[in-house]
């Protein structure tokens, strides 16, 4: 009898136990659908907040249709090196993580970033670094500390590695750098200096970081030796500390650079946001030449942009009197678009609402003349459009919507 | 020591009895009598009345129960006193009118039964007191109460170290009615000082809060720690990093991190420094642990946004040591040690207590490609190579002792101790928040006193009001550094060298950072008893911390800051309806004052501050018994979790201040049944609950500026759960739990902080928490197998973690999605313990599979592991 009832009261604690166990067992759904063979192939990188979560879509075109990441794209979390700062090229993704002391091949198959190849990858101080496509096959990566390392992405091998050796000047931080451009055989670096005793403040709550001055080294091309060095105190911060953000482009042969004393990367309010200019076949930068962007613009900063080829540059305005809280950098409507006419230095304003997105995220794209960027303002579903501008008819256009994300981080030409 | 123990329950019958007897109608008949020839008749002794009184007797329906013998106690009586003794023992009803005497028999029946202590073990010689008959239990717990008179009854077990236990029962005429008591420990008289004493276990569950209470006794012979034990818990999930003191995230019904709080007898963890947590606590230090879920009694003074565990410690009233040592996997060593000494002439009392922890903690990490989770080294060629490698730099060890001294039982207090604490640890980092950032250099050491006192006094001033109150005093001093200018691979070579920055970050140059943290804490308890049916508790904790720190290496110090917290609860506790419902009412008034010292030689300058906060919380918990056996419970807080000093006031340097941050809020609601029934010596339990929490105004940390960070009140979220768990034991053999639980967070937050953007995630389900998970555990024993006094006993344990994802279940395509993989971990020990459980020895094993386990995504726990444990208990 008392066995009896033991069995039974066994049985049926079981089952209960069970019961609850599987009833909340799911079948997974894996839809393996082919890519979708198109003649251009370009990246979407989206991501969701608390807890963030990264997103990579691709897509044939970011003119037209809509795409929706429930349920679509690559699930990039664990893999993606921050701000979706991906190094896209010819199929490929490659994410450097500074933590991990890693670089990693991917290429996107059945909506899954699958690794190719990871290679251990030191580069000192590389909290902070940006790449440089020498040709199609060799990649610059250099870290804010002025390492560097060259490598064929073929094979993922490793050609070439270095440090910059830039001068150290006492009571200031380490050179940083903020941009590298490999041009007519020679490399051109551009850097900074942080003071960590913080000068006084320009006004309340506003302290300087970066020191005023902007340096340029220019080395021979490619045995990085032979270093020119050369500065100027009417802007700084030349570059960004931002993978992917644009730092340079080349216009009638001459290597132009955007400078980038906004707070959230060298931190001066003393200095404007403009463009420098190293002549082709000087190794200085030009004293006669400055455009300052931030003087047409109310004295605002701009980070970020696209060059499309023909001496029409796009930059990102933040608009400072929309932006009252470091959070409203990257989540308020403070963003504006302005075309730079590089022949004139004339600024032309773009008919786009307001936008917001991480001002610091690579998420302008030039492209085959055209300029594609994202206007995060949503629409009553919560929607929104990435819009493109076309430097040969000046014409700005609603592309691709976006649906079911919180914003987009990232913009890659895949092929 | 066993002598000792059965003097003291020899003087504890004793003082009893005392109390029984003069306890009786003071107001009798006074005249002396005396009974010659014992035993007698009946008849006989009404007789020798007769002869000696006035009185007369008439007999009226006695049949054959007036010629039964009778031996008397003593000699001479009162005749109050004498009609007594005879009206127990006979069966028969005797009644004064005038100068006649009325004699009858009594309708009677019998009782009998069973007492047994909560492992299901006899209780021989506990004492039964019903409708004013004393008898013990024999040696194997039976007892047998002949001749009792029909009716209502309310039979009264006592034993020393269990808690007093009342039961109501009908006797119908000519029947025998059958009890079984279970007595469960009573810890309250020396360790709860804080808590009135109705915290008895039986009560536990009566008092209608959604809540758990752990036998932590069970598992004396176990090498777990509190953690494990509360993981096994409905409703608790406890997410480890690593092996044995490794960093933990403990969630209780959905909401972690600073909504739960920790308590040792009633005392807050945070006011034990950072060197003890219930990840190194051993179990033997424990008697029980108690877990509220979402409402949380005023005894327990803190803003617990989620709920409260409490550990209580202590084995008894009585004189006990408990001294256990354990050798395990990974060069795992633990020793415990809780002991009490006490002198009943005296009322002097002593207890230490104490534990030692070390290990190496050098377990295998597994590269795991399926789960993302690969371990790589480079392979000298340029590239990577998968390898399985040991963890190289994650020891630990920490060591804690604490003693008391004291008195108990006196005129001016029931428990008067003062008290002295001492813990040591030292900690080394084996990765960052995943297993891809390793570390191999950094470290953590400090060390804490505290200095303690601690009062209790019943009836303090009027009968019914009880006191109690804590005080203490306690340092923390602890350094991390972070001082390595190499930064490591998995199989711990360089993979960089000779930078200017530590392993943290390559943005946070190298550092030794001290801590120096002091707390006061004050708590004063006020129980009264109104009557049987009301009570009100007074609760009032005030605590001051104030935290200085500075960084050794840059000469950089931190502004020095002080928070001190008042927390005062008053709550109603009423009993109603013969008993069946037990409700408490509880409100609880916080009052934060925060403050900060002038920064100047910081990033972000500013004048010195200071904030205050007042809050009101206030809540409810009731419990109905529909029968014996079934009972619901309802219970509802609005709870709240203050702001600490650095969310609001910053640190002068990195963290900015926030003055308009508001306290984290949740509205907490249960629903329970419980059903239980014992029938002969099969126990049977069942519990099922749903819970509902509303948090809102959650206080997150997010970058203000290129070098800092401020905190905003940031997330909403809205849980919904539910529990069940199934109890069955028979007698001491054979003991079965199954649980399990399940819980759905959402996402309930519309808005991205300041802006009119909407979240794409609104009204989905959090990633990345547990939302199923269940526990069994199944114990076989068998006393005098192997010999007298012996017992050999098996446990099982199994823990069920289904798959949850990384990230947002709907985003992204479902072969992208990162899992931390569903697990079945699988534990197991054999203990045979010898003398009644004075020398036990176990052999345990913990993931007995093997499996590779992740409580967190890239964290792999241990695998393995095997301990040997040797206890010796004697109280």
């Amino acid at each position: 009898m008392k066995t009896k009832t033991i069995k039974s009261s066994l049985i049926m604690l079981s089952i209960l136990f069970l019961g609850l166990t599987f009833q909340s067992c799911k079948k997974s759904t894996s839809p393996d659908e082919p890519e979708i063979i198109t003649e251009s192939t370009f990246g979407i990188g989206g991501f969701l907040l608390n807890p963030s979560s990264t997103y990579v879509l691709q897509n044939g075109s970011l003119s037209t249709g809509e795409a929706s990441f429930i349920g679509n794209g690559a699930n990039v979390t664990s893999v993606e090196p921050g701000f979706l700062a991906f190094i896209a090229k010819n199929g490929n993704y490659y994410s450097y993580k500074s933590s991990q002391n890693t670089l990693t091949k991917f290429s996107y198959v059945n909506q899954t970033m699958q690794n190719v190849k990871s290679i251990p990858f030191v580069l000192a101080n590389g909290y902070r670094y940006g790449h440089y496509w020498v040709d199609d096959n060799t990649l610059l990566i250099y870290s804010l500390g002025g390492d560097y390392k060259i490598l064929n992405v073929e094979s993922m091998s490793v050609t070439k590695e270095g440090n910059f050796n830039l001068p150290a000047k006492a009571g200031l931080t380490f050179a940083m750098v903020g941009f590298v451009h490999v041009k007519d055989n020679k490399i051109h670096v551009g850097y900074y200096y942080g003071d960590d005793n913080y000068p006084a403040a320009v006004k309340a709550g506003k302290t300087n970081w970066a020191t005023g001055t902007a340096y340029f080294a220019v080395y021979d091309y490619p045995s990085v030796s032979n270093p020119v060095y050369s500065e100027d105190t009417r802007s700084t911060v030349p570059g960004n500390d931002r993978n992917g953000v644009l730092k340079t482009f080349v216009y009638n042969d001459d290597l132009y650079i955007l400078t980038a004393p906004f707070e959230m990367v060298g931190q001066n309010w003393d200095r404007p946001h403009g463009i420098y200019r190293i002549k082709k076949g000087t190794s200085v930068v030009d004293p006669t030449y400055f455009l300052n962007l931030s003087a047409q613009l109310n004295g605002d900063p701009i980070l970020g942009g696209g060059y499309a080829g023909n001496g029409k540059l796009l930059v990102r305005r933040i608009r400072m009197d929309l932006a009252p809280t470091w959070n409203s950098y990257g989540f308020a409507n403070t963003q504006e678009f302005h075309i730079v006419d590089m022949a004139t230095g004339s600024i032309t304003k773009l008919n786009v609402p307001l936008a917001k997105s991480q001002p610091t995220a690579p998420n302008i794209l030039a492209d085959n003349g055209k300029i594609y960027f994202p206007v995060n303002t949503k629409d009553i579903d919560g929607n929104f459009y990435l819009y493109n501008y076309d430097s040969a008819t000046g014409a700005v256009n609603k592309g691709i919507k976006i649906n079911d994300i919180d914003g987009v981080n990232g913009l890659y030409k895949i092929k | 020591m066993d002598k000792i123990c059965q003097h003291l329950r020899q003087a504890y019958n004793a003082i009893f009895f005392f109390f029984l007897l003069i306890s009786f109608d003071a107001n009798a008949q006074t005249q002396q009598i005396s009974i010659a020839n014992k035993p007698a008749g009946l008849k006989e002794i009404f007789s020798q009345v007769e002869k000696q009184t006035e009185f007369t007797f008439i007999y009226t329906r006695t049949k054959g129960t007036i010629n039964q013998t009778i031996n008397l106690s003593k000699s001479n009586y009162t005749i109050t006193e004498l009609f007594h003794e005879l009206e127990m023992r006979s069966g028969i009803s005797i009644r004064m009118s005038g100068n006649h005497v009325i004699v009858k028999e009594q309708a009677s029946g019998i009782l009998k039964g069973l007492v047994k202590n909560e492992r299901g073990e006899a209780v021989p010689f506990a004492t039964l007191v019903v409708a004013g008959r004393m008898v013990q239990t024999d040696e194997k717990g039976n007892f047998l109460v002949v001749t009792l008179p029909e009716g209502h009854h309310i039979l009264t077990v006592s034993y020393m170290g269990y808690a007093t236990q009342n039961k109501a029962f009908e006797l119908k005429a000519n029947q025998t009615a059958f009890q079984e008591i279970i007595l469960l420990p009573d810890n309250k008289a020396l360790n709860e000082v804080i808590v009135k004493g109705k915290t008895e276990a039986q009560k536990f569950q009566e008092r209608g809060y959604h809540a758990n209470m752990l036998d932590a006794s069970k598992f004396n012979n176990s090498t777990r720690d509190l953690n494990q034990l509360l993981n096994a818990t409905s409703g608790i999930r406890i997410r480890e990093q690593g092996g044995l003191g490794s960093n933990f995230n403990f969630s209780l019904n959905g909401l972690s991190g600073k909504a739960v709080r920790f308590f040792i007898d009633g005392i807050p963890m945070e006011n034990y420094g950072v060197g003890m947590a219930f990840n190194n606590i051993p179990v033997n230090l424990a008697s029980k642990l108690e877990v509220y879920k979402g409402v949380v009694p005023v005894e327990l003074g803190a803003d617990a946004l989620g709920g409260a565990v409490n550990m209580v410690t202590g084995k008894g009233t009585g004189n006990y040591i408990d001294a256990s040592y354990s050798v395990g996997s990974f060069n795992t060593h633990r020793g415990a040690l809780s002991s009490q000494y006490r002198n009943d002439s005296t009322g002097f009392i002593m207890k230490l207590s104490g534990f030692y922890n070390y290990s190496d903690n050098n377990y295998m990490m597994y590269s795991n490609p399926k789960y993302d989770a690969s371990i790589l080294l480079p392979d000298g060629a340029g590239g990577f190579e998968e390898r399985n490698v040991k963890r190289f730099h994650d020891r630990y060890r920490s060591a804690m002792v604490q003693g008391e001294l004291g008195y108990v039982n006196k005129s001016w207090a029931d428990v008067f101790m003062v008290g002295f604490l001492y813990n040591n640890h030292y900690k080394q980092y084996q990765t960052g928040a995943t297993q891809d950032v390793v570390y191999g250099k950094i470290d953590r050491r400090g060390d804490y006193m505290m200095p303690s006192l601690r009062y209790k006094k019943s009836n303090l001033l009027l009968n019914g009001l009880d006191a109690s109150a804590f005080l203490s005093y306690g340092i923390d001093n602890y350094a991390v550094t972070d001082t390595s200018k190499s930064t490591f691979w998995w199989d711990g070579s360089p993979s960089s060298i000779n930078n200017n920055h530590g392993e943290f970050a390559a943005n946070i140059p190298t550092t030794i950072t001290h801590f120096r943290n002091a707390f006061l804490l004050s708590r004063l308890n006020l129980a009264y008893q109104v009557n049987d049916l009301n009570s009100i508790t007074l609760n009032y904790n005030f605590s001051n911390a104030n935290r200085k720190s500075n960084e050794e290496l840059s000469a950089k110090s931190y502004a020095e800051a002080g928070q001190s917290k008042s927390v005062l609860g008053m709550a109603w506790k009423n009993v109603a309806f013969n008993g069946r419902l037990n409700t408490t009412a509880f409100a609880k008034l916080f009052h934060f004052n925060l403050s900060i010292a002038e920064t100047i030689d910081a990033r972000n300058p500013m004048a010195a501050q200071h904030k205050n906060y007042n809050d009101f919380g206030y809540g409810l918990a009731s419990r109905y018994a529909l029968s014996e056996h079934i009972g619901i419970r309802a219970s509802y807080e609005h709870a709240y979790r203050l702001p600490e000093q650095v969310e609001v006031l910053g640190d002068g340097v990195n963290i900015i201040a926030n003055l308009n941050i508001r306290p984290e809020s949740s509205h907490n609601l249960n629903l329970g049944l419980d059903v239980s029934a014992t029938h002969e010596q099969h126990y049977y339990r069942f519990d099922l609950s749903a819970f509902y929490r509303n948090a809102t105004d959650f206080i997150y940390s997010i970058p203000s500026g290129s070098f800092s960070s401020q905190y905003l009140n940031e997330g909403k979220v809205r849980i919904l759960g539910g529990e069940a768990e199934a109890q069955y034991k028979f007698s001491d053999l054979i003991e079965l739990t199954l649980n399990a639980s399940y819980q759905r967070s959402e996402q309930t937050q519309e808005y991205i902080y300041g802006t009119q953007t909407r979240y794409a995630t609104y009204g989905n389900m959090i990633p990345n928490q547990p939302w199923l998970f269940g526990n069994l555990y199944f114990s076989l024993g068998k006393n005098d197998w192997l010999g007298k006094d012996t017992r050999i006993q098996f446990d099982w344990s199994t823990q069920y973690l289904h798959s949850f994802f990384l990230t947002w279940e709907a985003w992204g395509s479902a072969q992208s999605r990162n899992v931390i993989p569903s697990q079945l971990l699988h534990n197991a020990g054999i203990t045979y313990s010898l003398k009644q459980k004075k020398y036990n020895i176990s052999f345990e094993s913990r993931n007995l599979g093997d499996v590779l386990a992740y409580d967190n995504f890239r964290q792999q726990k241990p695998g393995r592991s095997f301990n040997l444990k040797f206890r010796y208990f004697i109280h």
